[in-house]
């Protein structure tokens, strides 16, 4: 073993994990502190008619969040612009005034939540029962608005709504309504993950120095162990793995007129009859349609190519394999890194569309690091897996070919994930691949980083995948020569 | 004197269906009826020898006497059943010649490419380049073409040039490879020559007993899987000829 090569690489492995860290807490140090929660939304059904001055509305409602900061109230305004102020008061069950606020009927549009904020935030109310009651003042028939209710709950495309329960009905002057108000409550939710961040990742790092170090210390007394045979193969077979990479990209795109543009290409005319067909047969109103179509496309189809082609790497090589001595690991790794040459390529695109449709380019997006990482780790486990299966089953190559397209129908690509009822969405977000590409569309669409749970979803599917891959792979790869 | 290869009592077992079931389909259904058997074959029976530095070995024998095999298993590109292998140095395996060339790529690339999967390093085959090129006898402007435009001996001839360059400790040769021209054979069995003459820990695999008798310090006769007979040259070979 190169010594000193295996320090270089050792040391950069640290720089890349501190990089990431670092670089995860600038951009998602908010989100990891806090979280935004609003109250579920109701299907406004019928409005409770002219609120005018001496009218009073009650609606009971649960807090949602540690810290409420204001209320979305849906209004009609019958087309008018109306005057005068709306009062909200919020009371507890003991009949003390926890929070109030005021709004001028002017800011209200028809059939639109508008949000009120509260003069001071409701802190520490979680889980309780407030009442809030609504005035006006100023407002008089043919000068007032009014306020819309709904006895369902808005659920999924194939859910069954809750109806509301009765002491949740609103009130008018006293008298029981047959539905909720259309009124949101939002608020904050403080994580207790903040805290743990850097102790969490200090005490990984530490974790991994030290069995670092101890693989070092026994590579000394000549034993094998995994860092020692990670930084060979860096230092080793380097430099053969970059010639299997440029032989796999060159091959890829020999005798073809447009040669490397195809990998632009491809995921743009992908996305532009996906997007045709469905912006135009199917109506789909997702905000950003093309850069949510895109991202899906580029991230899934990096999963199905490098898998595809990875899982053929042990087979396809086999006249080598059985000539000249080498890891056999080197073969799935080389395809995949291709791969993911070809999935740097498709990313500009990507950034193109980006740039026309006018999605804002913010720091979020470097947050795209970590996830690729994971998906890499998630690809590599599963070629490690199906090579092997493939090399003792050639049906595997088919069999692949159904599961990846049905892979591709349950992962939201082209469709948003509102369609899937709601009961069977816990199982549609064991999806690895949902976790990835929607990790991917909160940082390119949105801006922001995910919650801190997506993070943890990531990270282990990956993971667990990698490690079960590895220990297959490694298991079977002495056999590999006597089935070819 | 320094031991190069250390083969302990290794046995080499291929485990053959009836039938080599490649697909699950397959598999499921003669598990099934229970009719999956399986043969074994030993290619090697506690075989057992060693190699000491500058020791140029022959190894003869009848074909499917696992020749090859024990090869492989020294090359480390098979994993015996049983015993060890131990090699103390780096390998060059000519099991056969031009294994990792693609032929949509260029000679030139296909030396980098070559040689890389030989083990050799980036520095070592830039440092080389012109060497390679020069015994190949290729022109320019063949490499910077396409290998599948090449004359079977012009790809014999590079892979040759490609895989002799290296002085490895330890030498692996599968007959002596004699390709090209006649001109070029001889330059090529020169070279082999040259190899094996300068202190390379060889081990060499010939069907010409005319050849072991020139060429190797020891030999090693395997028949069947067996090591029948290890001894001085003149000596194995008799006995195999008689």
């Amino acid at each position: 073993m190169d010594m000193k090569k295996s320090k270089r690489f050792l040391l950069g492995l640290a720089a890349i994990y501190w990089a990431l860290v670092l670089m995860i807490y600038a951009v998602a140090h908010e989100q990891f502190h806090y979280t935004a929660v609003t109250s579920d939304a109701l299907s406004p059904i019928a409005s409770i008619g002219e609120l005018v001055d001496g009218m009073e509305v009650r609606q009971r409602m649960t807090v949602p969040a540690d810290r409420m900061d204001s209320l979305d109230i849906m209004a009609g305004t019958y087309g008018r612009a109306n005057t005068g102020v709306l009062r909200m008061v919020l009371t507890d069950e003991a009949g003390a005034v926890v929070g109030q606020g005021t709004a001028e009927l002017g800011m209200f549009l028809e059939g639109k939540y508008t949000t009120v904020p509260l003069e001071q935030p409701v802190e520490d109310r979680r889980g309780e029962k407030l009442t809030l009651t609504l005035t006006t003042e100023g407002c008089a028939s043919g000068n007032a608005l009014t306020l819309y209710f709904g006895n369902t709950i808005t659920a999924g495309r194939f859910d069954i709504a809750q109806t509301v329960p009765q002491d949740e009905l609103y009130t008018v002057n006293g008298e029981t309504g047959t539905g909720k108000l259309c009124i949101k409550m939002n608020g904050i939710q403080v994580l207790s993950f903040y805290r743990w961040y850097w102790p969490i990742m200090c005490v990984l790092f530490a974790m991994a120095c030290a069995y670092v170090l101890s693989c070092l210390k026994q590579a000394q007394q000549g034993k094998n162990n995994p860092i020692v045979l990670l930084c060979t193969t860096y230092s080793r077979y380097g430099f053969l793995i970059r010639q299997l990479v440029s032989r796999d990209f060159k091959a890829k795109y020999k005798r073809s007129a447009l040669g490397m543009a195809w990998s632009f290409l491809n995921p743009l005319l992908t996305m532009a009859v996906q997007y045709i067909v469905f912006s135009t047969l199917f109506k789909s109103d997702t905000p950003n349609y093309p850069v949510y179509l895109l991202s899906g496309i580029v991230f899934f189809s990096f999963f199905s190519e490098a898998v595809s082609m990875g899982m053929t790497s042990v087979t396809g090589n086999a006249s080598l394999i059985k000539k000249v001595y080498m890891p056999k690991y080197i073969y799935p790794v080389s395809r995949i890194l291709s791969s993911l040459v070809n999935f740097g390529l498709a990313i500009i695109p990507l950034f193109l569309v980006m740039l026309v449709t006018g999605t804002a380019f913010t720091p979020a997006l470097l947050l795209l690091i970590f996830d690729v990482l994971c998906l890499l780790g998630f690809v590599t486990g599963m070629v490690l897996l199906l090579s092997t299966a493939m090399t003792f089953f050639q049906d595997t190559q088919f069999l692949w070919g159904v599961v990846s397209m049905m892979w591709m129908y349950l992962t939201p690509l082209f469709y948003t994930e509102n369609i899937i009822p709601q009961k069977l969405l816990v199982f549609y977000h064991m999806n690895p691949m949902y976790q990835y590409i929607t990790f991917a569309r909160v940082c390119i669409i949105s801006g922001a980083s995910p919650a801190p749970t997506a993070y943890l979803w990531c990270v282990v599917s990956s993971v667990a995948v990698l490690l079960l891959g590895i220990l297959t792979f490694k298991h079977h790869q002495d056999k590999f020569a006597l089935y070819l | 004197m320094k031991t190069m290869i250390e083969v302990q009592d290794v046995s080499m077992r291929f485990r053959m269906a009836n039938d080599r079931i490649s697909s699950l389909k397959e598999y499921a259904v003669q598990k099934l009826s229970d009719k999956l058997k399986y043969n074994e074959f030993e290619a090697l029976k506690h075989v057992s020898f060693d190699v000491k530095k500058g020791e140029v070995v022959g190894l003869i024998g009848h074909n499917g006497a696992g020749k090859s095999t024990i090869l492989k298993v020294i090359s480390g590109i098979l994993k015996p059943t049983e015993g060890q292998v131990r090699v103390y140095g780096n390998i060059v395996p000519m099991l056969e010649l031009g294994s990792g060339f693609d032929m949509d790529m260029t000679g030139r690339e296909n030396i980098f490419l070559n040689g890389a999967i030989l083990g050799y390093s980036e520095e070592f085959l830039k440092g080389k380049y012109d060497e390679i090129v020069a015994f190949s006898e290729l022109s320019g402007q063949f490499l910077e073409m396409p290998l599948r435009n090449y004359s079977s001996g012009m790809v014999a001839r590079l892979a040759f040039s490609v895989a002799t360059v290296v002085e490895p400790e330890i030498l692996i040769v599968d007959e002596v490879l004699a390709v090209g021209d006649a001109a070029f054979q001889e330059k090529s069995r020169a070279r082999m020559m040259e190899l094996m003459g300068g202190g390379t820990t060889v081990l060499f695999v010939s069907h010409s007993l005319e050849q072991i008798r020139q060429m190797c310090h020891r030999v090693m006769w395997l028949d069947h899987g067996e090591a029948k007979m290890i001894g001085d040259t003149q000596s194995v070979c008799d006995a195999y000829e008689g």
